[in-house]
């Protein structure tokens, strides 16, 4: 037995090995499972040219849509925020019947009654242009929540403070509030983002051939359910694990303001 | 008190091994089914698609395969469960033994005969376009012009034909009948490709849309699907379904379920789902 005397490498030691018994008894479960169902795999499927291409195109759809949703859903949901806190009864009622229609109702409902009435009678008629609107608007309420939340839970006596130590309006805004305001939210908007990404599988049921839809048309074309969906499984964690990462990195950051 | 309990005992115990040796003796006299479960033959179909495969006003399946399922059921004394999964779930709960055989007017494909053994047919279909009385396609030659959108059902037999044949027609690819018609109706898709009868049906619903059949198609026959590993039970349902045929059984089940239809179908001069088999 090697004594590591390092307490640094000790610890990475341990770290790597612990990785490798969770990687081990995580893979091993699915292993025995498709062993124990008796499931075989065959992935020969993708060495099929057109089912390849249609994967990446896939795949950079939901990217696309994601980030597109990300932008526009931000802008909502601070928009949704403001209103919220605003002064002006109409604005207020407004935000507050948006965001508890969309958080009381499922998003399956939302994507047909959105592409297929509001969007026909404004001829929204794109489908991506439908889905980004769509997923946007859903994901923008979960937003304005954050953002509602952690605006409130600021403390007013700060503001006073700061108005007591001489600081302006815009002042205030940028050394007291902005840099709390991104510690508490930053994390869970992070969050956020990885569920835009999951989310916007739902737009498969109005064809738009982001990448769970792609999964459904090669599954109908080869009927090997189970490797189409644990594909689809690895390809939306390659998309959503770097986001996890990224939250958990700025809940470190800054864990300060806690 | 303790007595009666164990009356009791005695009692259940005894109707316990009466009723287990019944079961016995009623396997072995008739010719037991091929099943995973013995005495139970677990059928899956998707309830979507009447009056074929339906749910009746309890909820329960009705039409004219869980009617072909009993009978197959009754003949060999097997209990009858019928499972209902959505169309892309059937294949997959038949690899994975989840149910014996698929009955669910499913047309034999080269595509899935890779993956399971098909029964000999006992109905065939043709397809149907349905479209907008003041859309782009009147007849099925119109099909061959450029820019179409036609609006599929995943999984489904018009899918496989447009993505094969009409390479010149971009497909949305959509999960339910419901949302084909809607694109349809609303002018977001030039045509819906589907069986005559649900097209007849949507026809009904809309005002303003017509029914256009498919002469070029082959008209394709539907058939039972069996786990490749199980050939037993798919010889036990060819027998089954010869002597059926042959007693006239799915003229009873058209007069049953589908009398208006096959008015509907003489008078629009498309062939009759069992023309082969009644």
């Amino acid at each position: 037995m090697i004594k590591i005397k390092n307490k640094k490498t000790r610890n990475i030691l341990l770290s790597i090995l612990n990785a490798a018994l969770v990687a081990i008894v995580v893979i091993g479960f699915i292993w025995v499972s498709l062993l124990l169902s008796n499931t075989e795999l065959n992935f020969t499927y993708l060495s099929t040219a057109r089912y390849r291409n249609n994967l990446w195109g896939g795949f950079l759809m939901t990217l696309e849509i994601s980030l597109a949703s990300l932008a526009l859903s931000l802008i909502i949901g601070i928009i949704s925020a403001l209103f919220k806190i605003s002064k002006v009864k109409f604005l207020r009622y407004f935000s507050t019947v948006y965001v508890e229609f969309i958080r009381g109702t499922p998003l399956i409902m939302q994507i047909f009654l959105f592409y297929y009435i509001i969007g026909t009678a404004w001829g929204i008629d794109q489908k991506f242009v439908a889905g980004v609107l769509i997923l946007s608007i859903f994901e923008g309420a979960y937003i304005a929540e954050i953002l509602r939340g952690s605006i409130l839970s600021l403390d007013s006596t700060q503001i006073e403070a700061a108005k007591a130590v001489g600081l302006t309006k815009s002042q205030t805004l940028k050394y007291v509030t902005l840099p709390q305001l991104t510690a508490r939210t930053l994390p869970s908007l992070t969050g956020q983002f990885s569920s835009i990404v999951k989310d916007s599988s739902l737009l498969s049921l109005i064809a738009l051939t982001e990448l769970t839809q792609v999964t459904r048309e090669i599954s109908a074309n080869t009927f090997l359910l189970f490797e189409n969906y644990l594909l689809l499984g690895v390809l939306y964690l390659l998309l959503t694990l770097p986001i996890s990462l990224l939250s958990k990195y700025f809940e470190k950051r800054y864990s300060y303001a806690n | 008190m303790n007595t009666k309990i164990l009356k009791g005992l005695v009692l259940v115990c005894g109707i316990a091994g009466l009723s287990s040796c019944g079961g016995n003796t009623t396997s072995e006299v008739v010719n037991s089914m091929a099943t995973k479960t013995n005495g139970i033959l677990k059928v899956g179909m998707e309830l979507a698609y009447p009056p074929f495969e339906t749910k009746d006003d309890n909820g329960d399946p009705t039409g004219v395969s869980p009617d072909l399922a009993q009978a197959f059921a009754d003949e060999y004394d097997a209990e009858l469960e019928i499972e209902n999964i959505a169309w892309d779930g059937l294949i997959p709960s038949l690899q994975t033994n989840k149910v014996d055989v698929i009955i669910s007017s499913m047309s034999i494909n080269e595509d899935r005969a890779k993956v399971v053994n098909f029964s000999d047919s006992y109905a065939h279909s043709t397809l149907s376009l349905f479209v907008r009385t003041d859309g782009k396609i009147k007849t099925e030659a119109d099909l061959d012009q450029a820019g179409l959108v036609g609006a599929v059902r995943l999984g489904n037999i018009g899918y496989y034909y447009m993505d094969e044949n009409y390479t010149n027609i971009t497909l949305t690819k959509l999960d339910n009948v419901a949302s084909c018609v809607t694109e349809v109706m609303q002018g977001k898709a030039d045509f819906f490709i589907y069986d005559p009868l649900t097209c007849f049906d949507n026809q009904e619903l809309n005002e303003g849309s017509s029914v256009i059949s498919l002469t070029k198609y082959d008209p394709q026959p539907w058939a039972a699907a069996f786990n490749q590993s199980n050939t037993e039970l798919l010889a036990q349902f060819n027998t089954f379904l010869a002597q059926f045929i042959a007693d006239d059984g799915f003229t009873a089940i058209t007069d049953k379920y589908l009398s208006e239809e096959k008015a509907e179908f003489e008078a629009a001069g498309i062939e009759w789902f069992f023309d082969e088999a009644e």
